[in-house]
């Protein structure tokens, strides 16, 4: 245990540094979910529907949308760079090491979120100077859906990684997942505005409770049951997919 | 947990004692894509026997080399000697330990350099350092310390906070070497260290591997140079078609083909001469590559007179002869019946190291690499 904790620890770090060289990420990481703020954000404030509210709420109804949308596109992606440490036989030559073969996971998934929150941080700060008006309980509950969102989508990530072990086949099954994951999930606007039918799929859409559950957070109704079950639905998958990358790691990381 | 024990400088052996010794070793991959019928998607054997059984001994403070065609078995041996994979059969100690029932202790004691450096380009010289130290239990105080040895020793400090994609060659693989090191592990694989560099790199690390040896530690390479067998190492043993064809000091193996050998350029094949020249009492043996006929004589000088009327009566002439002593290069043709691809070294699909489908696939490899330097070889 002493030395999954300590195996973990140095993943970790040598992970952000690792992150912390990758300029592109800081650019286009921390730069877009900006961008989407900034500019498709004032879009919003003439279009009416149910659940759409007034002017003055609508950034905090779309935030939380962003937030979920930067935890599934930024995670999901992160079997690249586990693709390209086997690549470069780093992954050969820490198995050849007694390393904790679960700290391998652990380590990068603590990273993954660790670059999560510093988004979710910087967007929600842009947010707060655009005039969003959001609960301080509910804004703090939103960031750790979020991040168990992140976690969630890291984890398939790394399994989807150790089985397909080709980044361009990776990278289709990522986009092919998320996707329709995200238009049904009622991302970028809710999907109280969906005819029944595409509301009905949506109930099939794991993200869709993610969503939901954020922005009932961030508007401050933290009693509403879609927040507990947004986080039930997540805390659930997050077992299921750790049961299933647990064994991969340590048996077919080479 | 202590792991700490695995940070020290190697333990004192008994001299010539065995570091390593396997018993049968086998290992064996199914093709995921196989059919019911047999043969894999792309007309693969549905099951490639990429080791067949093998009885090797390595010797404490020795720099061992394992040699072999292409696809042989030698990086599939290597990656079971160093827990990566697990065998499907026979047994193996390993610094010590058991090989099936303690790869967790082997994994402490030993290094392993892959093929492939195994240092991520986007990360910086001096953090990797930091994070084998750490992985192999010392503080973080003691892995900078270690780190800042390392770089000084293998002529790193200059480069500690350098992205790793901007060193050269050579730099980057003092850089795997030294994070391979970094434990000071009593056994250090090395798979294919040479592959790629400039003649100059080449010998820097040989000499640094030889001063690994003067440390008491023991090295275990495997190479697809002769030259570097021969200048480095003090035994061998060659795999050919995943089974051990011959083991034994490079003097041994010279000496136990011929006294001499007579290289004859030849302008076109001549089974005929090859059959005259097996007649001769001073011949031991012919070995036909392309237009090379190397025959393995007991005295060179008197042999040669003979061999060339030989060669007059069979009608064939001669562009050119060269009397030598054996090389390595005649073992290897010898125990493997291809020439080695040193001089060519069409081996650039020498991969075959990321996992199973690939060994399969370094198979075909293999045999096509062996008939492409026969091709090269009759043309120049």
């Amino acid at each position: 245990m002493r030395a999954l904790l300590r195996d973990t620890a140095s993943l970790y770090w040598f992970g952000m540094h690792e992150a912390m060289n990758n300029r592109a990420w800081i650019v286009l990481g921390l730069g877009q979910p900006v961008m989407w703020l900034v500019l498709f954000g004032p879009l919003l404030g003439s279009v009416r529907g149910p659940g759409l509210g007034t002017d003055d709420d609508q950034l905090s109804l779309f935030v939380p949308g962003l937030l979920m949308m930067v935890a599934l596109f930024g995670s999901m992606f992160m079997g690249l760079g586990l693709l390209a440490n086997l690549r470069c036989g780093m992954l050969e030559r820490l198995a050849a090491t007694p390393v904790s073969r679960f700290a391998l996971l652990t380590g990068a998934i603590l990273r993954d979120v660790t670059l999560l929150f510093a988004q979710a941080v910087l967007l929600l700060a842009v947010g707060a100077a655009m005039g969003m008006r959001a609960d301080p309980a509910g804004t703090v509950l939103t960031l750790g859906l979020v991040l168990l969102v992140g976690m969630l989508g890291a984890a398939t990530s790394y399994g989807l990684a150790l089985v397909l072990r080709e980044e361009s086949t990776l990278a289709g099954a990522v986009n092919v997942l998320t996707m329709p994951l995200a238009l049904v999930s009622g991302l970028l606007l809710p999907i109280s505005l969906a005819p029944g039918w595409l509301h009905a799929i949506a109930r099939a859409d794991p993200l869709y409770y993610g969503v939901e559950g954020a922005r009932h957070a961030m508007a401050g109704n933290l009693g509403d049951t879609p927040v507990p079950v947004g986080f039930g639905v997540t805390g659930t998958l997050i077992v299921v997919v750790a049961l299933w990358v647990t064994p991969k790691f340590r048996k077919g990381i080479v | 947990m202590t792991r700490h024990a695995g940070v020290r400088p190697p333990a004192l052996a008994p001299a010539g004692s065995a570091v390593i010794r396997t018993t049968g070793l086998r290992k064996t991959f199914g093709d995921p894509r196989a059919g019911r019928r047999g043969r894999g998607g792309n007309g693969r054997p549905a099951v490639v026997e990429a080791v067949r059984g093998i009885d090797l001994t390595v010797h404490t403070g020795e720099i061992f080399g394992f040699l072999g065609p292409n696809g042989a078995g030698k990086t599939t041996t290597v990656r079971m000697l160093t827990t990566l994979l697990t065998p499907d059969g026979g047994s193996a100690v390993v610094a010590g330990h058991d090989l099936i029932g303690e790869p967790d202790l082997i994994r402490r004691r030993i290094g392993y350099v892959g093929q492939h450096g195994g240092v991520n380009p986007m990360t910086r010289v001096r953090a990797n350092l930091i994070l084998q130290a750490r992985l192999f239990g010392l503080p973080k105080p003691a892995a900078r310390v270690r780190a800042d040895e390392m770089l000084d020793r293998f002529d790193l400090v200059d480069l500690a906070d350098r992205p790793v994609a901007t060193l050269s060659g050579g730099q980057a693989r003092r850089l795997s070497l030294a994070v391979g090191l970094t434990h000071a592990p009593q056994l250090l694989f090395l798979d294919e260290p040479t592959l790629g560099l400039d003649p100059r790199a080449r010998a820097g690390l040989w000499e640094e591997i030889r001063r690994l040896r003067e440390l008491g530690s023991t090295v275990f390479l495997t190479t697809h140079y002769l030259e570097e067998v021969d200048h480095l190492c003090d035994r061998l043993a060659i795999i050919d078609g995943g089974r051990l064809v011959v083991e034994g000091t490079p003097g041994e193996l010279k000496r136990s083909l011929s006294a001499d050998v007579l290289r004859l350029q030849l302008q076109g094949d001549s089974p005929e001469l090859t059959s005259l020249l097996n007649e001769l009492p001073l011949v031991q043996s012919v070995q036909a590559d392309g237009r090379t006929l190397r025959v393995y004589v007991k005295d060179g000088e008197h042999a040669l007179p003979q061999v060339l009327r030989a060669a007059e009566r069979a009608g064939v002439s001669i562009e050119g002869v060269a009397l030598g002593k054996p090389s390595l290069d005649d073992v290897f043709l010898r125990h493997t019946g291809r020439a080695s691809d040193d001089a060519g070294d069409a081996g650039g699909g020498s991969a075959g190291s990321n996992g199973p489908v690939d060994s399969t696939g370094s198979v075909d490899a293999g045999a096509g690499a062996g008939a492409a330097i026969g091709e090269s070889r009759e043309a120049s």
